[in-house]
């Protein structure tokens, strides 16, 4: 994996950014000690309501681009960009559920300093070292869509992922983690 | 206004959840966060205590598997006397990167070791390194310490619970389990081990299951660390690396187990060590008992000093912190 990658990433993000419906910020993190933040930019592919005698019901199928950001304090600091494909029923009163499954390409950055060997035996410093790989997860959620009974634009959710970062020591390494957050509606 | 006040409940949480994540500065005097970049694995080396005499001890930890920084609480003593670098060894605890598993073995562990030494002393070129090698980490050690020159890279060697060689310390559990099977009225455990003579040609058939179970039942290590729930608590919200990462290593180890473990044996070069040595045991360990300390001591040409945790099994710096922290701070002191 080289910048390039990481080019077409963001610009693949502006791309969705100008389109976009929806924006999601929240905490994401493994645990409340090992923390972070998660943005990003949300579009609603397809819809169908069901009306019924106290409103309608509305199934979803939405796509998103998130970045996340979280610590492992004294460890590392990992870096995700995730396209993700989701699913959300929102019901007459405004409860949501949602799932979703995400691809995603990942980077740590190591805290500290870090130093490789040489082919001759020395040590030699190396600033940024950290570890690429793949983090596809999936997630299941629940929150309230505050325009449906109100005029508020917004989402309130709450998420608990499965994710797996590849590689791991030659396998995988399951990291979960908790996503509480907001979805701000800009376009009906 | 209802709405208002969901946003603002969220919005509190999340304030809160963040505040509560944020983890204090370490208390320690000195920290410092190292990486070893090594065939394949990324292994983190915390350095964590007191700088002001220039003197480290490198904490080997046991396993192999295990995880060094996961039992700092136990070195908060020593931390304050003396710097305490703990290092996670590869495909163990918080160590990440992508080793390959066939390089589990004891030469790359030894080469893995000098080259943690030789970080230590580019960050710190004026420090004196001791060692502490617990359990499996011992034989991690006793590889290095019996390779070429490497002894004269340190000051000095603390070897807890820990073997010189498989076959060894195979003869002595299976004595270990007959004498306490006799003594504690366990007709199978005895009947088994007077069964399953060890030899070295038939010790890659010992069944580690069908052992440790033994060994286990009549009491080779009752007292864990994660007996307590504080010290769990610390392992999945206090530690720097993940519990999940652990087990992600779990499964690497099984061509360890059955190939690479009876390749140990130092037993024949223990006599050229001559930098000082300690050996701390724990009375009652069962895993590896006390007569393993006595023939340690008995290849070792130089005269050792055995520190016994009469109330001790396998770890003493967790059953007997007090003790333990004392007497390796006496023990650096006297090298």
């Amino acid at each position: 994996m080289n910048y390039k990658l990481w080019l077409a990433a963001v610009l693949w993000l502006i791309v969705q950014n100008m389109a976009a419906q929806q924006y999601r910020v929240a905490y994401f993190g493994e645990t409340i000690t090992h923390y972070g933040a998660r943005a990003g930019w949300e579009n609603t592919l397809a819809a169908n309501d069901r009306v019924r005698s106290n409103g309608s019901i509305r199934h979803e199928l939405l796509f998103s681009i998130n970045l996340s950001v979280f610590r492992h304090p004294n460890n590392h600091i990992g870096v995700a960009l995730s396209p993700e494909l989701g699913w959300r029923r929102t019901a007459q009163g405004g409860g949501i559920v949602q799932a979703a499954i995400s691809a995603g390409l990942f980077r740590s950055f190591y805290e500290g300093k870090t130093y490789r060997t040489t082919p001759e035996g020395q040590l030699k410093r190396t600033p940024l070292a950290g570890q690429w790989g793949f983090m596809p997860g999936f997630s299941l959620g629940v929150g309230r869509d505050l325009s449906v009974k109100g005029n508020l634009p917004l989402l309130v959710f709450a998420n608990a992922h499965g994710l797996v970062q590849y590689p791991y020591n030659k396998t995988i390494l399951l990291r979960p983690a908790l996503e509480v957050g907001v979805i701000f509606k800009t376009k009906s | 206004m209802r709405y208002i006040t969901q946003l603002a409940g969220l919005l509190a949480l999340s304030a809160t959840l963040i505040l509560m994540a944020c983890t204090p500065d370490d208390p320690a005097a000195f920290s410092e966060n190292l990486r070893l970049r090594h065939k394949g694995a990324d292994m983190p080396v915390w350095v964590r205590g007191n700088m002001t005499g220039n003197k480290i001890l490198l904490f080997l930890h046991g396993g192999p598997g295990e995880c060094a920084i996961c039992l700092r609480e136990f070195f908060a003593d020593v931390e304050k006397e003396m710097a305490v670098a703990y290092w996670d060894q590869r495909i163990s605890g918080a160590a990440s990167g992508n080793a390959d598993p066939a390089t589990l073995n004891y030469p790359q562990f030894a080469e893995d070791l000098g080259m943690v030494i030789k970080l230590l002393k580019t960050r710190y070129p004026d420090a004196g390194i001791y060692l502490l090698g617990h359990s499996f980490g011992v034989e991690m050690a006793w590889q290095f310490l019996t390779t070429g020159n490497n002894q004269h890279e340190i000051e000095a060697f603390v070897a807890m619970d820990g073997v010189y060689a498989t076959y060894d310390w195979l003869l002595q559990v299976r004595e270990w389990v007959m004498r306490e099977a006799a003594a504690q009225g366990d007709a199978e455990a005895l009947t088994f081990m007077q069964n399953h003579p060890i030899t070295p040609e038939n010790m890659r058939t010992v069944s580690w299951g069908d052992w440790y179970s033994r060994m286990f039942r009549l009491g080779a290590n009752p007292v864990w660390p994660t007996d307590d729930k504080d010290h769990v608590f610390y392992l999945w919200f206090k530690t720097p690396g993940s519990k999940f990462s652990q087990l992600a290593n779990i499964g690497h180890y099984d061509h360890y187990y059955a190939e690479e473990i009876f390749t140990f044996d130092r037993s024949q070069l223990l006599k050229n060590v001559t930098i000082p040595v300690a050996l701390f045991w724990g009375k009652k360990d069962g895993i590896i008992p006390i007569e393993m300390a006595y023939r340690t001591q008995e290849r070792l040409e130089r005269a050792v000093p055995l520190v016994v945790f009469d109330n001790s099994w396998h770890s003493p710096m967790h059953t007997e912190q007090a003790k333990f922290s004392q007497a390796l701070l006496d023990f650096v002191q006297e090298n």
